[in-house]
């Protein structure tokens, strides 16, 4: 009987032959690696291990903290020992706080930039520059100056009122009474949710203008001339023209509004704290609470674990839904 | 060739860091409790840089920052640092920053928080044959050991009490009926958060801790002192909201006459309305009740567990600068504090005699870690009241459940 010789496996062959013939370009991007294995993925891994254990101030000096197993899941789904905390409403009124949001953001970004395209509009860069510093400032700034604006006694909206003979008393950040509640939905609206979606849309369009304005400048005019021919309307021009042509830029800038609104820590904290009594509290800066408040690590990881991979199971269905990394010309 | 030299010096390079990241750390000074006695005389020659960090503004930080100045002037090996870091941030940078192994050489700051840094193994332990203990009010000494161990060293005592515009006000009013009744006219300006309103529940022969540090508010007569609460904070003329300083801004404006506050912010008060129209004293009686009894509490100063030899040293020498009855003078005249030091003179400030008059009605500071637990669920019950989102008892009942869930009572 002949000896079998183990027939080679093409797959391992020409990944052995890639590995190889790419070394050098691995040797460059090595440092880059180190760095990253240093400054991002051992913290990740680390706040993985940590939301297995009791982890709390006391450890980071002292003691080694008790592997705990899912505990803290458990207790952050569950209910913890704080004032307000509810992660399923704080779930639902995150979640409705990034759709708002990015909806008027990239409503009024497109509208916006619609404007200022039209063909010899006076001052049309004057007007693109004083539109684009909202988002040039930081958003701790912004998110600073938006809460003395609301501050009941002192702000400028509530003076502003005042001058013009309306209520000028307005409790913008402290009314706990809802504007919207929903129960069946866990959603509770207060008017503090408004005076900081007020703040954010302020801070958010100018960016998708931004991408906007140059998705427009893209668009030949060659189209709309056709257009004119066959007698479509502006309405019609918009819709079928501007609005898919501009497409494949805006989806993904939509994409990047939907994570950066769900994390949009410093409005949030600089405007209303999370208050009145949590109510505009989100899933970042309830996290950020339980290290900086409780010195809870090992909760606090557990519950940002989670809140990673709520914001991946949404990424995942925007992306499906609107095809983004899909090749739109394909 | 040139390629394969550049990736070499690369790969070099990355090798260096790691090596050097993965070398011995700087050695941690034992905590409280773990260390020897007196650094040497050796250590206390060498010029040494501390840091001190606290959370003074306005009036208290120039009086700090002067007499530090004075200290740095006279001993010349040591540079210190000064970082005021606001109030309400302080703990929790010293906590993460010193657990970290970073953070200041001293902290000043309340005496309760004194029980977490300890808990964290974050103090140094203060040599309890310091001469310049002797010299300071020793119940207040006693106030910063922690299980027999001296951890914290009184800067200062501080009580809340009545401020008044005298300028408005002829005769601080003799009970609560004739300051809301005055109120109504010139304005009370109330903090509304819990460290400010403790004294209803006081007022009302209610707790907060029973002897296993249990909170018992929803056992004893706290909800009758939260609904009087509710009942000041409803009439005419008295502001009630949690932003501190602006119920400081209104006094110091004139456009609230009374004000429940502490000593801090008497320095800029009387920068604002003038020397003679700062008054304070005891907060009035409620009729039918008792004095409101406020919270009666030291300040301290704290050398962190990082402090070198040398470092502790020199911030054992700034303490004792800082406590000396001639800095404590200072600090009384320019920033109106109640001293540490017995040794000092007290019946000149009128305004400090007056929180020296609270003190009988006021009671200590718990210094436990438990108390930790209480700060925001009893904030929210104030709010939750005030907001009538619940009643008094309901608030008090999910604001106890909380907190001795928290701390597994």
């Amino acid at each position: 009987m002949a000896a079998v010789t183990p027939t080679p496996q093409p797959g391992k062959i020409e990944v052995g032959k890639a590995l190889w013939e790419g070394r050098l370009a691995y040797l460059y991007i090595l440092p880059a690696f180190l760095i990253m294995a240093f400054i991002t993925f051992y913290p990740i891994v680390y706040q993985v291990w940590m939301a297995f254990t009791n982890f709390e101030l006391r450890h980071l000096r002292l003691q080694n903290p008790e592997f705990v197993g899912f505990e803290n899941f458990v207790r952050v789904l569950g209910g913890l020992p704080i004032p307000n905390y509810s992660f399923g409403r704080i779930l639902v009124f995150n979640i409705v706080w990034t759709f708002v949001n990015v909806f008027l953001h990239v409503t009024l970004g497109i509208l916006v930039a619609v404007a200022l395209n039209i063909k010899n509009l006076p001052g049309k860069r004057l007007y693109r520059s004083l539109f684009i510093i909202p988002w040039a400032l930081p958003s701790l700034v912004s998110g600073m100056v938006w809460n003395n604006m609301w501050h009941e006694r002192f702000g400028a909206v509530n003076l502003l009122l005042q001058e013009l003979g309306l209520p000028g008393n307005i409790r913008w950040l402290q009314e706990t009474q809802p504007v919207i509640n929903i129960p069946q939905i866990g959603l509770v609206l207060p008017l503090s949710f408004f005076a900081v979606l007020i703040a954010n849309v302020w801070l958010g369009w100018p960016f998708m203008m931004s991408i906007a304005t140059g998705a427009l400048q893209s668009i030949p005019e060659e189209l709309y001339e056709a257009a004119l021919v066959d007698g479509a309307s502006g309405w019609q021009k918009l819709w079928r023209i501007t609005l898919p042509m501009i497409r494949p830029a805006m989806v993904p800038a939509t994409m990047i509004g939907i994570m950066m609104t769900f994390n949009q820590f410093n409005v949030i904290y600089f405007v209303t704290g999370g208050g009145p009594l949590g109510l505009t509290q989100i899933l970042v800066t309830q996290g950020f609470n339980l290290v900086n408040q409780q010195g809870w690590y090992g909760v606090a990881s557990a519950f940002n674990l989670i809140v990673f991979l709520i914001l991946a199971v949404i990424t995942l269905i925007t992306n499906r839904i609107s095809r983004a990394t899909e090749p739109y010309y394909a | 060739m040139n390629q394969r030299l550049l990736a070499l010096i690369s790969a070099l390079v990355m090798l260096g860091l790691v090596l050097a990241a993965c070398g011995p750390a700087a050695e941690t000074p034992e905590p409280a409790g773990q260390g020897e006695g007196e650094p040497t005389e050796a250590a206390m020659a060498e010029p040494v840089t501390i840091t001190v960090w606290h959370g003074y503004i306005e009036t208290e930080a120039e009086t700090f920052a002067a007499a530090v100045d004075d200290f740095m002037a006279a001993n010349e090996d040591v540079t210190v640092e000064l970082l005021a870091v606001p109030f309400d941030q302080l703990q929790s940078k010293f906590q993460t920053d010193a657990a970290a192994g970073g953070g200041s050489t001293l902290i000043t700051g309340p005496q309760d928080r004194m029980a977490g840094y300890n808990e964290a193994g974050l103090l140094a332990q203060i040599p309890d044959d310091a001469s310049f203990l002797s010299e300071l009010v020793p119940a207040a000494v006693e106030g910063g050991r922690i299980g027999g161990v001296l951890v914290g060293v009184p800067l200062n005592n501080k009580v809340v009490a009545m401020f008044y515009n005298k300028s408005l006000v002829e005769t601080p009013p003799a009970d609560f009926d004739e300051l809301l009744a005055a109120a109504e006219e010139l304005g009370l300006a109330i903090t509304s958060d819990w460290f400010h309103n403790y004294m209803w529940v006081s007022a009302f022969g209610a707790q907060l801790f029973d002897d296993d540090y249990r909170c018992v508010l929803d056992e004893t007569g706290a909800a009758e002192g939260f609904a009087y609460f509710k009942t000041v904070c409803d009439s005419p003329g008295v502001t009630c909201d949690p932003n501190d300083g602006d119920m400081d801004i209104l006094f110091r404006q004139g456009l609230a006459a009374f004000r429940f506050q502490g000593p801090w912010i008497a320095g800029d008060a009387i920068s604002d309305l003038g020397e003679d129209n700062v008054g304070a004293t005891v907060i009035p009686p409620i009729p039918g009740a008792d004095y409101p009894r406020t919270w009666n509490q030291s300040e301290m100063i704290q050398i962190s567990a990082n402090a070198s030899e040398a470092e502790q040293a020199a911030a054992l020498r700034l303490i004792e600068h800082l406590t000396s009855a001639e800095v404590q003078q200072t600090f009384l005249e320019a920033a109106n504090w109640i001293p540490a030091n017995q040794n000092v003179d007290t019946s000149v400030n009128q305004v400090v005699g007056g929180f020296l008059d609270q003190v009988p009605y006021s009671d200590p500071f718990p210094v436990v870690t438990e108390l930790n637990a209480t700060w925001d669920p009893m904030a929210n019950a104030v709010t939750q009241v005030l907001e009538e989102v619940l009643t008094p008892e309901e608030a008090l009942v999910e604001a106890c459940e909380l907190i001795n869930t928290a701390n597994n009572k």
